[in-house]
């Protein structure tokens, strides 16, 4: 299924498209697999991947990596992948624990309601870029759950300006909002992959507003959507593509 | 009427099977023969800290395979994937269900029915297996003192009726090949599941239980347990006044749980001196986000501290060998959106829901049931896609002596033919609001 | 009248786009960037939620001036900062016309494009904006220096609620509202199309309000006319929506025009009074004739004489 994702997004696997913002949203089902599909798609691309990881552990990318055939313990040895440990990040918040290491703790939004999430796009730009803040060759964001943030109290608009930042750090030179015109002699070095969930059957108003934001920001939109017939074993949902 | 032709055909041979099954529990041998043990670093939930503790960091997982440390924890078993370690609910047809039982290092989490009875039963099995499987405790609640809970765990059905089951588990499965070769006329249903009604009976872990007695004291007493009660542990004048970001109450939850994780040397980020066995711990969080938590205002999107609570509860379970089964009473939230972040912060999810004293109880095609049990989500840990049950409706009833959770069947036809509803009785069990068809709605329909 | 005010030849000083999440108003952005480039002497793109590139594809870029919001509206970025560049912060951003006086000023009156104005209206209040808008179209070259002919504004209908989007809806005096348009079977994969409804007040006091199509080239060159029988394509649905009972009959309940038309002619022995009425027409059947003679008790009433019965 995989392959056919990538044909029909006319994304290479070996080549991994830049300057990309890639918004998955899923409604009723689960389109964590598509964060999946994307990381081993970029390490095998050769490409750095930050993972910004806010609703799994290591571990479980890990576990589900080895089975892509993408070793994650690996790649994070030899720096090609860099973790950021959003749960441990919201545990020490919570409990208070002294920050291991230097600086404030990155979720810090999460107990300051005035607070930003500045910190955490800190972290984000430490972790990928080189002294100057510039990107060291191909470089994906990737982040696991937005939605994650907005049930932790952060507002959606500063999901957003985290977002904005992030967009401004990987793909500042974004082409076009078409793919017809998109103009292919001037990319960016990054790529941004991010999920957020759109549950159609319940009025969550905050997450439809993260949501739209995320439209306005991404260049290309995966929806994936349980099926509109009812529970099917075999068959997991349907996924739309904008 | 297919549907209750099969009812009938199968349902003298399970009625019989379910009285007779004591079916016994703890049989570590037998999962052995049949499973390969679990592997440190590949099956375990935080498998990137156990291999760093034990300085495997780095190795392909071809290498994990061919280099393999077992790790044998009495009472739990590695999932049909082997790639998640399972612990058992303590209701092995529940545990079929969801995919052979809780995954350690994820939350199960029971929305309630409307009077949380059944929920409760629930945490008492799960309790009780702890008991039985020597796993430790954390059991918290603010309404019923744990205390109260764990004096009133189901006994566990003994050794000796267990064996008894054993062989009765031979002899029932030559009667399904027999019965499988009778089946000429509703041959279609040749191929299902023959112990479809009583899921996974003959499941290779969990132990049963005999809801008539309770357990005995010194069982109880033996067992490492840590208990939680609000009141004792949180005065009331503190519980009071608190700004939306952290509810008090469930920081000294979270505090607490840490502690026992840490003392009981289940933390896996911390390396552990080889000769000590590790074991799992059971939590136990009964009616958590009930109103004696605490709860304002129903939950509103705008209080963030039980999705806070949920999220760095999930940090400190991913790393370290714990099992977790909470028990929200979802039906006392009002808004829709805030269940739904509850959920998605928890591994799995089901809900329940119970007919007493709603108008299914009087429904005929609910007779033989005493509620619907809903997967809302399943444990994703460790695997790319959660586990997918055959189907998703699924009923639970409570007899004198077990609990247990089945597939929805429809009852046998009975009556006669002119007395039969016009409606697709399934088309009415999907659109609950016309619940009472047969006596209301007929008369309407029929003329 | 939206490729009216965007050549110019409608008069208009500010014009907001709104658009939605479902339909992408940068195409639309991006013409009138293009156009104002070729109409004014000079254009100042305030950039907030894209790069500037985006829009200045194909535009006369030396007559363009761009402000970047974009990449730096909250000042995060303290350490990387450079003085030189055009970087501009939300908060300065509003004084839209202290920037424009920064810039080398050009005699001719200047056209003003901001791509976006959710970014403000999340941090401030409406009426901040309004009155930061207000003031850029009050500029006058005597006692400002510059003159600010038009503005072009982006704005995200579905992230604002109504009353934000009803202050703007007060200032501005032309208001597209682009919507997803069905799809134009002429034209083929290259361009972009849409459904708009344009809101415009002329000086006068007349007002506008017309449901447009628009379509744009890969040239970014824009064409828009006036949406034919906007309502048709609703019905259509409700048409089809409907369950035909008619339809799977073992018997005819339908009848043919032919046969239409044969039942529109017999005619019913009543009518024949009727005509007898109107003098000049000829009777109906030259062949056997009926002839009905009402009299005096005759009760000839509209009412149905059923009415009393109880079924």
């Amino acid at each position: 299924m995989f392959t056919e994702l990538n044909v029909i997004l006319g994304f290479d696997h070996l080549k991994p498209p830049k300057g990309q913002f890639v918004l998955i949203s899923d409604s009723l089902t689960d389109g964590s697999f598509l964060i999946h599909h994307f990381l081993s798609l970029y390490i095998k691309g050769g490409w750095k991947v930050c993972l910004l990881a806010l609703a799994q552990s290591f571990g479980h990318y890990n576990a589900v990596g080895q089975k892509l055939g993408v070793p994650l313990t690996q790649a994070r040895e030899k720096g090609q992948l860099r973790f950021i440990d959003g749960l441990k990040c919201s545990l020490q918040m919570y409990t208070c624990a002294p920050q291991e290491g230097q600086g404030e703790n990155p979720l810090r939004a999460l107990r300051d309601k005035k607070a930003t999430l500045r910190p955490l796009y800190d972290l984000v730009k430490t972790q990928i870029c080189s002294e100057e803040g510039v990107l060291e060759g191909p470089t994906l964001l990737l982040v696991d759950d937005l939605s994650v943030l907005v049930s932790l109290g952060v507002s959606a608009k500063d999901v957003s300006d985290f977002m904005h930042y992030c967009r401004v750090l990987m793909c500042p030179t974004q082409q076009g909002y078409c793919r017809v015109l998109m103009c292919p002699t001037q990319q960016s070095q990054g790529a941004i992959v991010s999920l957020v969930h759109k549950d159609a059957d319940v009025e969550d108003e905050e997450n439809s507003t993260l949501f739209r934001h995320m439209a306005y920001h991404g260049t290309v939109h995966l929806a994936v959507e349980g099926l509109s017939s009812g529970y099917s074993r075999d068959v997991h949902g349907q996924s739309n593509l904008y | 009427m297919l549907r209750g032709a099969l009812c009938t055909t199968y349902c003298p041979e399970i009625l019989k099977l379910a009285t007779q099954s004591g079916i016994f529990v703890y049989r570590q041998p037998s999962w052995k023969r049949k499973y390969s043990p679990p592997q440190v670093g590949d099956s375990l939930f935080c498998g990137d800290n156990m291999a760093a503790s034990t300085g495997k960091g780095g190795v392909t997982s071809f290498q994990k395979k061919s280099r393999t440390k077992t790790l044998q924890i009495p009472g739990t078993r590695p999932s049909s994937q082997g790639n998640q370690l399972l612990v058992s609910t303590g209701v092995p047809s529940l545990d079929h269900i969801i995919g052979g039982g809780i995954v350690v290092g994820t939350v199960l989490l029971v929305e309630e029915d409307s009077f949380g009875n059944y929920a409760r039963l629930l945490m008492k099995y799960f309790m009780a297996e702890g008991i039985m499987t020597r796993h430790p405790l954390l059991l918290s609640s603010a309404e019923l003192h744990p205390k109260q809970l764990l004096r009133d765990l189901p006994a566990p059905v003994s050794d000796d009726i267990g064996k008894a089951a054993l062989h009765q588990e031979d002899v029932s499965s030559e009667k399904n090949v027999e019965k499988e070769a009778t089946m000429k006329i509703a041959w279609r249903y040749q191929n299902l599941r023959t112990e479809q009604p009583e899921l996974g009976a003959f499941s290779k872990f969990g132990h049963y239980y005999d809801l008539s007695k309770t357990m005995s004291s010194e069982m109880i007493d033996t067992a490492p347990s840590r208990l939680f009660y609000l009141p004792d542990e949180l005065p009331l004048e503190e519980q009071g006044m608190w700004n939306s970001i952290r509810n008090p109450a469930y920081v000294k939850l979270l505090q607490s749980i840490q502690d026992v994780v840490r003392e009981g040397q289940f933390d896996l980020t911390v390396p552990q001196p080889k000769d000590v066995s590790r074991t799992v711990l059971r939590i136990g969080l009964h009616s958590l986000g009930s109103p004696l938590w605490g709860e304002q205002d129903g939950g509103t999107s705008h209080d963030t501290s039980l999705p806070h609570f949920l999220h760095a509860l999930r940090a400190v379970l991913r790393t370290s060998l714990t099992a977790c089964l909470i028990t929200i009473p979802t039906h006392l939230f009002q808004d829709m959106a805030f269940t739904r972040r509850l959920e998605k912060l928890c591994d799995s999810v089901i809900r329940l829901e119970s007919f007493a004293g709603s108008e299914k109880e009087q429904n005929p095609a609910y007779k033989d049931y005493h509620g619907l049990l809903y997967i809302k989500q399943l444990s994703q840990a460790n695997s790319l896609l959660s586990y997918m049950p055959d189907c998703n409706d699924f009923a639970f009833k409570l007899r004198r002596k077990k609990f247990a959770v089945e597939k929805l069947h429809l009852p046998p036809e009975l009556q006669d033919s002119q007395q039969r509803e016009q409606d697709d009785p399934v088309a009415a069990l999907k659109t609950p609001s016309t619940g009472c068809f047969s006596t209301s709605g007929k008369s309407k329909l029929d003329f | 009248m939206l490729q009216q005010v965007l050549e110019g030849t409608e008069a208009s000083s500010l014009v907001v786009i709104e658009d939605c999440v479902d339909h992408d108003g940068r195409p639309v952005f991006h013409c009138f960037c293009s156009q104002l480039a070729k109409r004014c002497e000079s254009v100042h793109l305030f950039h907030l939620e894209n790069p500037a590139g985006v829009f200045l594809e194909g535009a006369n870029i030396s007559k363009v001036q761009s402000h970047d919001g974009f990449s730096d509206p909250l000042q995060w970025e303290e350490q990387n900062r450079d003085p030189s560049s055009d970087r501009i912060d939300l908060a300065s951003a509003l004084d839209f016309l202290g920037h424009l006086k920064r810039t080398p000023v050009k005699t001719s009156p200047v056209a003003v494009v901001i791509d976006s104005l959710t970014p403000f209206l999340q941090n401030y209040p409406g009426y901040v904006i309004c009155r930061a808008l207000q003031r850029l179209l009050r500029a006058r070259l005597e006692s400002d220096g510059i003159e600010v002919s038009q503005v072009v504004a982006g704005f995200h209908g579905d992230l604002h609620d109504d009353s934000t989007a009803a202050a703007l809806r007060h200032m501005a005096t032309t208001w597209v509202q682009l919507q997803e348009g069905a799809e134009s079977p002429t034209q083929g994969g290259a361009g972009f199309h849409g459904n708009c409804e344009v809101l415009h007040r002329r000086k006068s006091g007349k007002v506008i309000r017309q449901a447009e199509v628009y379509h744009i080239s890969p040239q970014w060159s824009l064409t828009s006319r006036v949406q034919k029988a906007p309502v048709r394509p609703v019905a259509h649905v409700e048409q089809e929506a409907q369950v035909d009972p008619t339809a799977n009959l073992t018997f005819n309940l339908r009848l043919t025009d032919t046969e239409k038309e044969a039942r529109s002619r017999v005619v019913l022995p009543y009518m024949h009074h009727h005509r007898k009425k109107a003098p000049n027409k000829p009777a109906a059947n030259p062949g056997g004739q009926i002839f009905y003679q009402p009299d005096d008790v005759d009760d000839f009433d509209e009412e149905d004489p059923d009415d009393d019965l109880d079924f």
